[in-house]
């Protein structure tokens, strides 16, 4: 397994224009797509793949350790999936990612999500169309 | 590309670029519900950074 150094920041340069790359959307916000399992309590370290083409209308967020009211009256406030596809529309960027990521931030196994969870969702990334991520939390 | 609305917290996960919006909250990290133009200039200031060369870990403030 790939491990990464707990001192240096990763960083990788990036040469692509904007309306070239693909972006993702990966966020500890809880959310995830009506009809999709919700998370569950503070042991819940799951995560879900939402589609790019999913409306904004159709956003769950179950997370329980911020204020989810204004998710849940517009998702975009900590989950711009539907921003990013007007981004699109507009060729600002080139496209939404086949996968964007939603997962409950809170954890008190850190050691799970650092060895398995972390990497399982850095994994579906790098499977996916994404060529940058935008991380938000709540 | 990280948008935190609590930078020093952010700072200590080492994220390797991230945009603070100075005056957002959490729970509407990219602004209230409904404020669509807010929300999208914290958006796009947040993806414009990837074509910014910067410091590795830097966390650059705005004001949305």
């Amino acid at each position: 397994m790939l491990v990464m150094s707990r001192k240096c920041v990763p960083y990788t340069p990036v040469t692509a224009k904007l309306a070239e790359m693909t972006v993702a959307l990966v966020s500890s916000t809880g959310a995830y797509v009506e009809g999709q399992e919700p998370f569950g309590d503070d042991t819940d370290n799951s995560y879900r793949i939402i589609p790019p083409e999913t409306a904004a209308a159709d956003l769950r967020f179950k997370h329980g350790h911020y204020d989810e009211t204004e998710a849940r009256l517009d998702a975009n406030t900590v989950f711009p999936l539907q921003l990013l596809q007007d981004l699109e529309r507009e060729q600002f960027i080139r496209r939404v990612s086949n996968k964007n990521i939603g997962f409950r931030g809170f954890s008190t196994n850190l050691k799970l999500m650092y060895e398995q969870v972390a990497p399982a969702i850095a994994h579906e990334i790098e499977r996916s169309q994404a060529e940058a991520v935008l991380l938000t939390a709540g | 590309m990280l948008i935190t609305v609590v930078p020093e917290e952010s700072r200590m996960m080492r994220p390797p670029r991230a945009v603070h919006p100075v005056g957002n909250k959490l729970g509407a990290v990219l602004g209230r519900a409904h404020e669509r133009d807010k929300q999208m200039r914290v958006l796009t200031e947040a993806l414009r950074q990837f074509e910014f060369q910067r410091v590795p870990g830097e966390i650059v403030s705005f004001e949305p």
